[in-house]
């Protein structure tokens, strides 16, 4: 069933983008000083006006949670992710976000890591965007606006960890093309694939965690084609988006086996007809994975597929109480989200209510109710999870 | 509090301003010129956010206010119409600064909003005009809030955010140090004309050239198009610096003093200036029937004599005075306009103390646009006007109490006389409106017709105390 990947599609088009980027007109002529249009890609020296200085941001958020059912009450620290922002040149644009999950993997009774979440350069080329390093994979919406603080609920999706094993990240280069009205956007990549493993060392999908233990790594993609990613984001008006995206490429260590993924994702404001209550946010993901199998892997219960959707409502809300303690900025908010999972076992299903409180955009105090629903399996208690999250 | 404000207005250099945010002045000017097409004049101030103003702004908008300064450009078009504020500042997205023009109208509800900077990597799309759109005609009250009013981007929250936040800050800024209460030393911005008083002039030869100097008690602005026009606005002062020499009875050595110091019956010699503005004066006396007497004394008018042919004025009686301050103006301003049609530069617009002189209109252009001010509105506001007039070749003159209190004294009554809130004329020349419309202050507007039929081209908006609207004579009839 396999195909073998000698000489793919990808690889050249790889080779093709560092050709288009050497030949695209990239000369020290842009150097010179942008115009007001070319001020929105971001200047050089910020607030210091005129001087030649490296401009470097610092920032990031934190989040600590807490989960209460009949079987725990665990505190968690669970991310700290302080992010760095450089203006390297006019043109040339640094970012990257590190995750501290759990403390860290130093942390004695944890299972903490360190880990880049993305670190790539930005490449203004006029018109098009040159995008290479630690990726972020283009994978749904969760993946791409995963912070903590941005986010209703404490838990992310379903969607988003088991069939895009939110934070995605991986090593390669691409291209963003933006509409000018900023009503369109396109983002292709080349990266390094999935890795899930071979008969030999053992597969890294199953249908617990689907392909989140499978997940790219930074350092290398062996023998193989690199993986192709791209996504279509589509802004009929404002409020509305509608992405498209998609990924393919080997999983298996051979570079035999294909592993495509496929989202939707419709993020709109429903206001039609319920003025009483004012807009509510919808946002909708839908997943699915397919896997090429061979014979070892199907009879080592590597899924052939996995799929998740979600579906959230939210609302907003302004109480003068907040607006007396926090000032304008503050709101509170009311999320219901209802997913389902399927990776190929027992169906999971879990809905979650959830309360926030947010002084200002920047920081949530979240209060949520979750309960799980696995097929065949008894019912588990309602877990309360409550969580602040904040930027710095 | 308003010594706070003072404090806290500390001006810097165009230059500076522009690039406190990282532009250069012609691309602010690209910015509100997108907001503004018709925009031509700007006046800038710079404001530390600080102290007591920081405080009061933060209350106005409801959040705590960054230290960083705001940039205020005042707008005006071509006719010096005031049309608009934009503000500029910085706010925070994720972690930059993304730096903001706010254009609000003079009514103080957001015109444009346009993201001049945008640092980030990720939320560029709250420059697209489909998110800004949002924001138009948007005022402090009532609030908007993003999410609600403000639809958000997914991806761009905090940028959208920073946005909300700008445009807030920004009505609150004009609201707190434009409301008229606040002075506020606007500067010329960046250069194309400089409004100084006894300063010097830096002039973009395209547009106009404008200079500003105390006299006769006020300060008179001309405004002159045209090549070497700062040597003709020169010229202009030191003619009117002249005459004032001869005319002030502040002088103790003009001709009106003299003539005031000289014995009931002796004739003093004057200067043809004199002679002429005095003669004018007397004219118009009598044709006011009095109501206008540069002696202020009940038809003291009749009993000063002008001898044209030995050039001497002569005091019938001892308790005469001889006070110009109601004619003085406007022949100055004739004067002016003389010497400015000698040396060809006719495009000019002159205003002295509230009176103004239109020549020629500006090059495009078929008048000069004014505005006269509704006496009953605080503040500068489009609403502030009575009416708009075309003015060109013509002098617009108003008496007001709200400018001066009561400062128009009856010379039959002997008192202040407060007949009506304003009293504008139009008359061609302005020696004849700076007179007439003192005159028409005392005499009401029953006698208006009757004194305006005198003169070719006349015309006067008075308003009349209780009444909603300004009554129209003359040329000035709705």
């Amino acid at each position: 069933m396999g195909q073998q990947h000698d000489s793919p599609v990808a690889k050249w088009l790889c080779g093709l983008l560092m050709v288009a980027i050497l030949t695209s007109g990239w000369s020290p002529g842009w150097a010179q000083q942008g115009d007001l249009a070319g001020n929105l890609d971001g200047d050089l020296d910020g607030e210091s006006g005129g001087q030649w200085v490296r401009d470097v941001q610092i920032g990031g958020y934190l989040d600590l949670e807490l989960f209460i059912n009949s079987n725990r009450f665990d505190f968690r620290n669970h991310r700290l992710v302080p992010m760095l922002d450089a203006v390297v040149t006019e043109h040339v644009h640094f970012s990257c976000e590190i995750e501290f999950e759990y403390g860290g993997p130093q942390v004695a009774t944890g299972d903490g890591e360190v880990k880049v979440e993305y670190a790539h350069v930005d490449v203004d080329l006029g018109g098009w965007q040159l995008r290479t390093g630690a990726i972020l994979v283009p994978l749904g919406s969760t993946n791409l606006h995963h912070d903590s603080p941005i986010r209703p609920l404490t838990q992310r999706p379903l969607v988003a960890r088991t069939v895009v094993p939110t934070t995605l990240t991986s090593a390669g280069v691409g291209a963003l093309l933006e509409g000018a009205e900023g009503d369109w956007l396109l983002e292709i990549y080349t990266l390094n694939g999935f890795n899930g493993g071979d008969a030999i060392d053992g597969y890294n999908i199953d249908s617990t965690s689907g392909i989140r233990a499978a997940r790219p790594g930074l350092k290398k993609n062996g023998d193989r084609s690199p993986s192709l990613c791209g996504r279509f984001l589509w802004r009929p008006e404002l409020g509305t988006e509608v992405g498209l995206s998609a990924w393919n490429g080997s999983w298996d260590a051979q570079g035999e086996l294909d592993l495509t993924i496929a989202v939707i994702d419709v993020t709109t404001e429903v206001t039609a007809g319920i003025d009483t209550v004012g807009p509510i946010e919808v946002q909708l993901e839908v997943a699915r994975v397919a896997i090429e199998l061979d014979a070892p892997a199907r009879s080592a219960g590597v899924p052939a597929e996995l799929a998740a959707s979600s579906i959230q409502l939210s609302r907003r809300f302004y109480p003068a109480i907040l607006e007396r303690w926090f000032g304008a900025e503050s709101s509170s908010g009311l999320t219901l989200r209802f997913e389902g999972e399927d990776l190929g076992g027992h169906r999971k299903r879990r809905s979650t209510i959830g309360f926030n409180i947010r002084p200002s955009d920047e920081t949530i105090f979240k209060f949520d109710l979750e309960r799980v629903k696995v097929e065949d399996q008894a019912d588990p208690d309602a877990t309360i999870i409550c969580s602040m999250a904040t930027y710095f | 509090m308003t010594l706070t404000i003072l404090l806290s207005l500390l001006l810097a250099a165009p230059t500076a301003e522009a690039q406190m945010f990282g532009l250069t002045p012609t691309s602010i000017e690209q910015a509100i010129s997108t907001a503004w097409p018709q925009a031509a004049r700007y006046e800038s101030v710079v404001l530390e956010m600080k102290g007591d103003l920081r405080q009061r702004i933060a209350q106005r908008c409801g959040s705590a206010v960054p230290s960083a300064p705001v940039m205020l450009v005042r707008v005006s078009d071509a006719k010096q119409q005031w049309i608009g504020d934009a503000v500029l500042l910085d706010e925070i997205g994720k972690y930059r600064p993304i730096t903001f023009l706010v254009a609000i109208h003079p009514e103080k509800r957001v015109h444009d909003l346009q993201v001049l900077v945008y640092r980030e990597h990720i939320g560029k799309q709250i420059a697209s005009p489909r998110f800004t759109r949002q924001f138009r005609n948007r005022a402090a009250q009532p609030p908007f809030k993003l999410h609600r009013e403000i639809r958000n981007l997914s991806g761009a929250t905090l940028s959208a955010r920073a946005s909300v936040r700008a445009v807030r800050r920004a009505l609150a800024t004009v609201a707190e140090v434009c409301d008229g209460k606040s002075p506020i030393r606007w500067k010329p911005w960046p250069s194309p004309v400089s409004l100084t008083v006894e300063g010097e002039v830096e002039a973009d030869r395209s547009v106009s050239v404008v200079r500003v100097r105390p006299a006769m008690g006020t300060v008179l602005r001309v405004e002159v198009y045209g090549p070497e026009a700062e040597q003709v606005i020169s010229e202009v002062f030191d003619e009117v610096r002249r005459l004032e020499q001869l005319l002030s009875r502040w002088n103790p050595h003009s001709d009106v003093s003299r003539v005031e110091q000289a014995p009931a019956g002796h004739p003093v010699k004057v200067s043809t200036d004199t002679i002429e503005c005095v003669s004018a004066a007397l004219q118009i006396a009598r044709e006011s029937g009095g109501a206008f007497d540069p002696t202020l004394v009940a038809d003291g008018y009749s009993q000063i004599d002008v001898d044209r042919a030995t050039g001497t004025i002569t005091r019938q009686r001892d308790d005469l005075i001889l006070d110009l301050g109601g004619i003085g103006k406007g022949y100055a301003l004739d004067r002016a306009a003389e010497i400015l049609r000698e040396l060809g530069h006719s495009r000019a617009l002159l205003d002295f103390g509230g009176q103004l002189l239109a020549l020629d209109p500006p090059p495009g252009e078929s008048s000069w646009l004014v505005g006269i001010h509704d006496p009953r509105v605080k503040g500068n506001g489009a609403n502030s006007l009575l009416r708009s007039i075309p003015l060109v070749g013509s002098s617009l003159a108003t008496s007001a109490t709200y400018e001066k209190g009561d400062h128009i004294i009856d010379p039959h009554q002997g008192q202040a006389a407060v007949v009506a809130l304003s009293t504008t004329v139009l008359i061609p020349d302005a020696t004849r409106a700076d007179a007439f419309s003192t005159a028409l202050a005392v005499l009401g507007p029953d006698h208006a017709d009757p004194l305006l039929d005198r003169v070719s081209g006349a015309g006067a908006l008075i308003l009349v105390a209780g009444e909603k609207s300004a009554r129209g004579y003359g040329k000035l009839k709705p």
